[in-house]
């Protein structure tokens, strides 16, 4: 594949120029979004929070953002602790990225592991795999957080391994099915007549031709384990108190939603903000990159 | 057929009991499950008692064995924050109420996914093609527990429509419902259009238009009436989702529903209610499935030969 795109390169525009019609096609405003409210936040969020997010004072508790005629030090306004929101949501961007990019990494190792011995071996291994990724994908993962929080108490720990629990099953299926692809494919067939290990023909020869699908698959997922980790500290089998989770923010929020409504929307704006952009994001690359992988 | 039966029947019982074992595991996980399962406040004595009377002195298996038994005999033991209430009897009061809050909502979602799933396939990149994508990356991407807050300020407190919470009249109904069915809307409305995308492409469906039948009867009745099965596979997941969906909107409406119990059952620590809830869940969305695979294997005979 990669040796056809050379050739074409060779015979129609340069690799640069093709890089820069790449460039200038890539989606701005997705991409601009996610910086702004994800990962400038998280990489500088000492900077750039007014206040310390984790106290406030309670003479300044439930003051609405300033551009409602609140205090002008508080830009989104305070909580019921006088904590404010624009600082935590800030804060919070952090949690959001270790909760996704730890599920997400360990997830997707084991199930691509796993799915490239399935799709490649076949045999007994396939059949253990399938039937595990068939179990995992038909019990909720919220299930088994309320299960494990009313057993063991939430934790991060506890969160990103229930998010590894749901995600090692979604890359493995997908990966099995890539692999079993490329493993009857000539030049694995070819690979084996010279020679080459098993490991190194999963490794050198079928592991490059799933990375699209990895990109795009990972991507896809970011915005599902916000929301899903969202979700669960919301109700309270996530991150715990007093970290300023989305999700919790917007739980905290919810019952002052009468007199108070700023402090449940801003967070679940920046969640909204956030996973909006990478799923556009990830339908733009899915385009460009792995078109066959299925939607929904 | 009856092999095909056989085999997703085996495939059922395999994930109940999975679905047991992870239970029993989470349970035995802290060492201590008489912690887990009696109140903080159980003094020493009592919690001896506990364990020989629940046998947690015996050996995993034997305790595996008998914890089985009780599941299968629906006794999952009192709940710890209302004493002297079953735990099962506990669900199964409130299932109805939970059953009837996904049923609106599966009915909106295919009330608003299939219009616009067969019109953005009729009028492909067409401006109502081009909406209908951007409800569905909407859908994906709202966060549930946050706009039904956000429902709840607009139409509940500022514009005074609906009412804010609670379980009462069909008004109670609307906006946790909307909210639920949101989100299958957007999956719903996709494989509806590709199905009908395929299908208006067909054969027979050139052969019907030059027999001179009607477009709208050839895009609601011949088209459609293929498509239609392709949705199908989706609705164990849409279960699924329904089921999940009711957790935290019933949260966030005060639904008097199994969601908003297990919810509360957590916050209290009250391990057989969370069980139970657990256990008649997966239940329910296991066997869903397992229906909808046997109507599939009805309606497309292809898919019991693989």
């Amino acid at each position: 594949m990669r040796e056809a795109q050379a050739s074409a390169v060779g015979a129609g525009p340069t690799r640069a120029r093709l890089a820069w019609r790449w460039l200038r096609e890539l989606p701005l405003l997705p991409i601009a979004i996610i910086l702004v409210v994800l990962v400038i936040p998280a990489i500088f969020a000492e900077y750039l929070a007014p206040h310390n997010p984790y106290s406030g004072s309670l003479r300044a508790r439930l003051q609405p953002p300033a551009f409602l005629g609140g205090p002008s030090e508080f830009l989104l306004g305070t909580d019921h602790q006088g904590r404010d929101i624009f600082s935590r949501i800030i804060f919070g961007s952090r949690i959001s990225i270790a909760v996704a990019g730890a599920g997400i990494l360990i997830g997707g190792s084991i199930g691509t592991t796993l799915g490239l011995i399935a799709g490649y071996f076949r045999g007994v291994a396939e059949t253990i795999v399938t039937r595990l990724v068939d179990l995992t994908l038909s019990i909720p993962a919220i299930l088994v957080a309320l299960v494990v929080a009313a057993a063991i108490g939430a934790r991060f720990t506890t969160v990103v391994a229930i998010v590894a629990l749901v995600l090692w099953a979604v890359y493995a299926r997908q990966v099995r099915a890539e692999a079993l692809k490329w493993a009857q494919s000539d030049f694995v067939a070819r690979a084996r007549v010279a020679g080459a290990s098993h490991f190194r023909i999963i490794v050198r020869h079928i592991l490059p031709n799933i990375a699209n699908t990895l990109i795009v698959l990972s991507t896809l997922q970011l915005g599902f384990v916000i929301v899903f980790e969202g979700s669960l500290s919301f109700l309270g089998v996530g991150i715990p108190r007093p970290n300023p989770a989305w999700g919790l923010m917007v739980a905290d929020g919810r019952i002052h939603v009468v007199s108070a409504w700023w402090i449940a929307f801003f967070p679940g704006l920046a969640i909204m903000l956030t996973v909006l952009s990478v799923n556009m994001l990830g339908d733009w690359l899915r385009d460009r990159l792995d078109p066959k992988l299925t939607q929904v | 057929m009856l092999r095909y039966l056989i085999k997703r029947l085996g495939q059922t019982v395999f994930t109940l009991f999975a679905v047991t074992v992870i239970v029993f595991g989470l349970g035995r996980m802290t060492g201590d499950p008489a912690t887990v399962l009696m109140p903080v406040e159980a003094r020493q004595e009592d919690r001896a008692r506990i364990m020989e009377l629940w046998g947690l002195d015996q050996p995993l298996h034997v305790q595996y064995l008998r914890y089985i038994g009780n599941v299968l005999r629906g006794e999952f033991g009192d709940s710890l924050q209302w004493p002297g209430r079953d735990a099962l009897e506990l669900v199964l009061l409130r299932i109805g109420n939970t059953l009837e809050l996904g049923l609106v909502a599966l009915l909106f979602a295919v009330a608003l996914a299939v219009p616009i799933g067969v019109f953005s396939a009729v009028y492909k990149n067409s401006a109502i093609d081009h909406v209908g994508k951007f409800i569905a990356l909407l859908g994906q991407s709202l966060p549930h527990f946050w706009i039904g807050i956000v429902f709840i300020w607009i139409f509940a407190v500022n514009l005074r429509w609906l009412p804010t919470s609670g379980r009462g009249t069909w008004q109670h109904l609307i906006m946790p419902a909307v909210v639920i069915g949101w989100f299958q809307v957007a999956a719903l409305m996709r494989l509806i259009r590709s199905a009908m995308l395929e299908s208006l492409d067909s054969e027979y469906i050139k052969l019907a238009r030059l027999k001179g039948v009607r477009e709208r009867i050839v895009i609601w009745k011949h088209a459609l009436r293929n498509a239609a099965i392709v949705p199908l596979t989706y609705f164990g997941i849409m279960i699924a989702y329904l089921v999940v969906g009711s957790i935290t909107t019933e949260v966030v409406f005060s639904w008097p529903g199994v969601g908003l119990l297990v919810v509360n059952a957590v916050t209290a620590r009250d391990f057989p209610v969370v069980q139970a809830v657990t256990i008649v869940f997966a239940f329910v969305i296991v066997l869903a499935n397992l229906v909808v695979d046997v109507l599939y294997g009805v309606f497309d005979p292809r898919i019991r030969f693989e």
